[in-house]
């Protein structure tokens, strides 16, 4: 069985999310050298499996009878109808509760972390002009996508008085040729 | 004396920040991590200084106040406050990415996984500086139990012994091999007299 390579951060979520609405948009900011490094990376290595990942951590509520739907990109006035083009997945919130429940000692729990592999999202989002060069040898003073909106759906709405929230979102990059460390910034 | 024993402790904190920040801040966040760790510990060290003076003075160069410390350091090894600074130090937060939130986040990561350090292992750091002579074994074998009672998931607290379970079952898991390790002991179960009268041919 092989190492499993190192990944790369390209970005995160500014602070904590408390999600209550039915659909909660986030702006991920995407640091701009770590995402050139990574589109041209992601060139020269998608072939060999390099990948986007989207990290849900730290995710803690009081109710998880529900199914988390997370969109990219999604347009500000887009129907339902339109919405399943811009689905890079869904997490189900089964055993949040649990695992987001103080233990004996008073410790708060770890909660759930949930990843999703948004790798054709971010490769549109990379090629679209004006984002990060596609090519190992693109100038690097070409401007990096510096945000990426991700938008949380709530398959059913939570009840009054319950909770749910995000300690961080955050957008890695994982390239298989480099299993020791991550290259990019 | 403090990073030689401590250091080991600090890996599963320093990978988290290793995963969860940009390479370019890497080194800055470590840097203030260790800041932070480093600043608890030194408190708590010259506390424990201040204590081993106080305690060498009555008896020069004996064993009773190593004894002391050993026993205080039994009862808190085994006690549920001990599985909590546990439980806590595994805890460890996302760290934020960017900017000031960064810096401030890995400095307060280091102080705050220094102060559940100090908590669980302040008791065992301060046996090796009783003894009169010795140090250099009793540390590392302090050390290798505090690094051992790490590798035990968390749990909830109670009193029990502590800080040898995932290490004896991986040495085992090494001796014995996995299909033997796997395979469920032979259970005796009790058996009363007159069962076992009725079963006797």
């Amino acid at each position: 069985m092989s190492e499993p390579s190192a990944a790369a951060l390209l970005g995160a979520s500014a602070a904590e999310l408390e999600v209550r609405q039915q659909r909660t948009d986030v702006r991920l900011a995407l640091r701009a050298e770590a995402t050139r490094r990574a589109a041209a990376a992601h060139a020269a290595g998608a072939a060999a499996g390099a990948r986007f990942y989207l990290v849900l951590e730290e995710v803690r509520g009081s109710f998880d009878a529900t199914a988390l739907d997370v969109l990219v990109h999604l347009p500000a006035s887009s129907g339902a109808g339109d919405e399943a083009a811009f689905v890079a997945g869904s997490v189900g919130l089964y055993g949040l509760r649990r695992a987001s429940a103080a233990n004996a000692g008073g410790d708060r729990g770890e909660g759930l972390r949930f990843l999703l592999d948004v790798t054709p999202f971010l490769e549109q989002v990379l090629a679209a002009p004006g984002a990060a060069p596609a090519t190992a040898t693109a100038t690097a003073t070409a401007p990096a996508a510096a945000e990426l909106v991700v938008s949380l759906r709530l398959r059913r709405q939570l009840p009054d008085g319950a909770a749910l929230s995000i300690g961080r979102i955050a957008i890695y990059h994982q390239d298989p040729r480099d299993p020791a460390a991550p290259r990019h910034e | 004396m403090l990073f030689a024993m401590m250091a080991p402790m600090t890996l599963p904190a320093l990978y988290r920040l290793r995963s969860g920040s940009f390479a370019r801040l890497r080194w800055a966040m470590y840097a203030l991590f260790v800041l932070g760790y480093g600043a608890v510990w030194m408190a708590a060290g010259l506390v424990l200084q201040l204590a081993e003076v106080a305690l060498r003075g009555a008896p020069p160069q004996g064993h009773g106040a190593a004894l002391a410390v050993g026993l205080i350091a039994v009862i808190w090894q085994s006690s549920p406050f001990k599985q909590r600074c546990l439980n806590r130090c595994h805890a460890h937060r996302a760290p934020a990415a960017f900017g000031g939130a960064a810096a401030r986040g890995a400095l307060a990561s280091g102080l705050e996984h220094g102060v559940w350090c100090v908590g669980s292992c302040w008791a065992m750091m301060w046996f090796p500086m009783l003894l009169p002579t010795g140090h250099l074994v009793a540390m590392a074998a302090v050390t290798l139990l505090m690094f051992c009672e790490r590798l035990d998931p968390p749990a909830t607290p109670a009193w029990r012994m502590r800080g040898l379970r995932t290490a004896l079952r991986w040495a085992r898991l090494q001796l014995v091999g996995a299909r033997a390790s796997a395979r469920p002991a032979a259970v005796a179960l009790p058996v009363s007299r007159g069962a076992a009268r009725r079963r006797a041919p």
